[in-house]
């Protein structure tokens, strides 16, 4: 029939319509007039719709791994089996007929064992993913490697880190990366988790999300970690902690502040966790310390156009005319913009008493250092996010007189804070921030769970998460202890520090 | 701040940035306009542009007009190499070979940067990026001042360069017919590796002004790239005086819809901008239709 249409040009289609007596499947070719494709396809989609045949898979016991059979047999065989014995026409071969439509219909036998097996191989394959054959040898390489290393010492635990290592965040990320380091060091030292060593595996994401994805993808199915830390930005944190979810492995935050990502979470059922107070709580106390304890009535906002920048925006916003104070300009800019004149320009002629900048280390640097060069005079608050000594060192003089919500600062009188901050300077030499302190909090919040959990699988750690509550943190007051909530926030009091003579000078909590 | 303060303020700013659109886009679409390359790691050559900068005046103590044309010549020769290695064997091959080479090229070029130099933003801090300049209510630091008068220097200088000497006479021979320029006696190939000089050269200006100004990162060519290509329709294919004014324009248009409209418009603005100029104008906005070639 194939000839016949192929000499003719005529349209046709082959749809399946059953299996022969020998359990081979049939095809059933309809064929229209020239250029009436559109008729042949509604026709064989209507008959598709209408027939059960295309789900059904042939019964072939001949050829094919034993195996593959016997699987067949528990999936799916049996249906097919039933269907060949109870319901099939019983199809002769090359049978044609006239439908009344006008329509030959002809009947050819079209597969032989070959392709019947490929079509089930193919069946198998969607059904038991693993049971590939490529698979499976790397699987039973991977079993005799893992016996081979377990009659040595044991297995380490590996847990998985992704965070923007490259690209516009790279600063901060290489700062959260330190803490990580120093409590990976300090846990191992005191002889690992649940009697192993912890091992990392890093990922960068470039602060692209689908990037951020493939991390997360990666480090579970391939790396096989128990948990995940990662990562800075919240945009990627979204997409990356959805497949965390999904795979049913914990996440602990690697800087991420956006509300919006916790909010992801099924209360109740979180998997991804946040061990510090998220951007609403940032952004309202930032609102309040503006006009409260800076007396600010004239506001600005420049912020980053992102998950991060936009909830911040949008709480400060609400908090500071709630508290009197008025927004008179709010300008978004994109992350990696290095040319701020024309947005400051334009504050410069609504003359604001404050200007809130919701963003990142390198532009928030940029900002400050034209604003100076354009002689804007203004009291400049940064968020969570612009906590670098970097971004002091990139404005130079201009950021003197900053103010910059803080979770953690040298200078903290938050006792085990403080000695972090100690262990921290003697380890890298520079001073501990915010992004060292959270990261550190990070992976010693997952070691505690894992501790308490006494098991890697991902529920139990999930559950040992949930139920921290004599963790003390780094960050925060003195006595911050990190309780997670049912989205997997945490709270404590946040701070506020000013540029002073080039330093942060954290203002006592109030 | 009164409005006409505000308005010169903006457009001050948009001449800045349009001074460095316009270098970079003079170098692309000088290479389109000889060579009919387009070379997307032009930015790239910009970026590595303004990191050579930073390594003469942060690294070795060199004057800031000292690094600019060391800069340059530098970024020349390796134009001259980017030429002779990757666009000079492919350039009686079908035009989209060029374009992935060039992709290939800059992501190569880029990741170097990121290797060498690192992911973390850094600044060529200059004594004249500190001193503050103000005039008629505009703000600058003397140093975002001299860009557009180096930019219009290096634009003059180019100009005499393709107008006034021998080299520039057999540039323009290429650009008209490559084929009857190679049989009066011009070496193509010599021409090429003119042309990569020349235009690398100019991006490697830009890039040093700009990093004297903005923060640098091995990442920021990209963007810089798309601009100039922008800029690059608007003034005419292959046309380098319509690229210089459309660089300029770019630069201000977009300074003023930030300021006037919102900063979110900003680049929104600039692509619209190109389809309406490829849909009304194709041949650019200082184009000449040229008439078909009989053959």
């Amino acid at each position: 029939m194939l000839r016949g249409t192929n000499h003719t040009g005529l349209p046709a289609i082959s749809v399946p319509c059953g299996f022969t007596a020998t359990g081979l499947p049939a095809g059933l070719q309809l064929i229209s007039r020239a250029c009436d494709e559109a008729t042949v396809l509604s026709a064989a989609h209507a008959y598709e719709v209408n027939t059960p045949w295309r789900q059904k898979i042939a019964p072939v016991e001949a050829g094919g791994p034993a195996r593959a059979d016997t699987e067949s047999t528990r999936d799916d065989g049996d249906t097919a089996r039933d269907h060949r014995s109870r319901s099939l026409p019983r199809i002769q071969e090359g049978q044609a007929m006239k439908h009344r439509s006008g329509w030959w219909i002809a009947l050819t036998r079209r597969q032989d064992v070959a392709i019947a097996n490929a079509a089930k191989q193919v069946n198998d394959r969607q059904l038991e993913p693993r049971r590939l054959p490529m698979r499976s040898v790397f699987a039973s390489l991977a079993m005799v490697l893992a016996l081979a290393t377990a009659a040595g010492a044991a297995e380490p635990v590996k847990i998985g880190v992704i965070l923007p290592f490259t690209g516009g965040s790279s600063i901060a990320s290489s700062e959260i990366w330190n803490g990580i380091t120093l409590a990976l060091e300090e846990a191992n030292g005191a002889g690992g988790v649940l009697g192993r060593k912890i091992e990392l595996v890093k990922e960068d994401d470039e602060s692209v999300p689908t990037k951020g994805v493939t991390a997360a993808q990666k480090l579970i199915t391939r790396d096989k970690v128990v948990a995940l830390l990662g990562t800075y930005n919240s945009a990627v944190a979204l997409p990356a902690s959805d497949v965390a979810r999904k795979a049913k492995i914990p996440m602990v935050t690697g800087g991420s502040t956006a509300v919006s990502v916790t909010k992801a979470n099924t209360p109740g059922d979180p998997w991804f966790f946040r061990h510090f107070p998220g951007s609403d709580a940032q952004g309202t106390q930032s609102a309040q310390d503006v006009v409260v304890r800076l007396k600010k009535k004239r506001l600005a906002v420049l912020y980053e156009n992102t998950a991060y920048g936009k909830d911040l925006e949008k709480t400060f916003r609400e908090v500071t005319t709630k508290a009197g104070a008025m927004i008179v300009s709010s300008e978004t800019y994109n992350h990696g913009d290095t040319d701020f004149y024309t947005p400051l320009t334009k504050l410069k002629s609504l003359a604001p008493d404050g200007v809130y900048i919701a963003g990142l280390i390198a532009e928030g640097a940029a900002i400050l250092r034209q604003a100076s060069e354009l002689g804007l005079k203004t009291q400049f608050i940064g968020s969570g996010g612009l906590m670098s000594d970097k971004l002091t060192e990139l404005a130079g003089p201009a950021a003197e007189g900053f103010a910059i919500s803080t979770m953690y600062e040298p200078s903290t009188n938050n006792a085990v804070g403080a000695e972090f901050g100690k262990r921290f300077a003697k380890r890298f030499g520079v001073a501990a921030n915010t992004h060292s302190a959270l990261g550190y909090d990070a992976l010693r919040v997952l070691v505690d769970a894992l501790q308490r959990a006494r098991s890697t699988e991902g529920l139990a750690i999930r559950n040992a998460l949930m139920a921290t509550k004599d963790f003390q943190a780094v960050q925060g007051p003195p006595g911050t202890k990190v309780v997670f909530d049912e989205i997997g926030g945490a709270h404590f009091k946040i701070g506020l520090s000013v540029v002073k003579d080039g330093k942060r000078v954290l203002l006592p909590y109030e | 701040m009164s409005s006409l303060d505000y308005f010169l303020q903006l457009a001050v700013n948009g001449v800045v940035t349009g001074g460095v659109y316009a270098l970079v886009a003079l170098g692309l679409t000088l290479i389109f306009g000889v060579l009919g390359i387009i070379n997307f790691a032009h930015g790239e050559f910009y970026m590595l542009g303004a990191y050579l900068g930073l390594v003469l005046v942060m690294r070795l103590g060199a004057p800031f007009f000292v690094a600019l044309p060391l800069a340059m010549a530098g970024m020349a020769l390796g134009g001259i190499v980017a030429e002779r290695l990757v666009f000079r064997r492919l350039r009686r091959t079908d035009p989209t070979q060029s374009i992935l080479s060039a992709f290939g090229l800059a992501i190569a070029l880029q990741t170097a940067a990121l290797q060498i130099f690192g992911p973390q933003p850094a600044v060529i801090r200059t004594a004249f990026g500190a001193t503050p300049v103000a005039f008629a209510g505009v703000h600058l630091t003397l140093q975002r001042l001299l860009i557009p008068f180096l930019a219009a220097a290096l634009v003059l200088l180019f100009h005499l360069l393709v107008r006034r000497t021998w080299m520039g006479l057999s540039l323009r021979a290429v650009a008209q017919n490559p084929a009857t320029a190679s049989l009066m006696g011009i070496d193509v190939n010599a021409v090429a590796a003119a042309t990569f000089a020349i235009g690398t050269a100019l991006a490697a200006g830009a890039g040093v002004l700009m990093g004297s100004v903005f923060l640098m990162q091995p990442t920021m060519g990209s963007m810089v790239v798309l601009k100039s290509f922008t800029v690059v329709i608007l003034g005419g294919m292959g046309n380098v005086y319509g690229a210089v004014g459309a660089g300029v324009l770019l630069g201000i248009t977009e300074s003023l819809t930030a300021g006037f409209l919102t900063n979110d418009f900003k680049d929104i603005l600039a692509f619209l901008v190109v389809v309406l100029v490829l849909l009304l104008r194709p041949a650019g906005l200082f184009g000449q239709q040229v008439e078909r070639q009989s053959l």
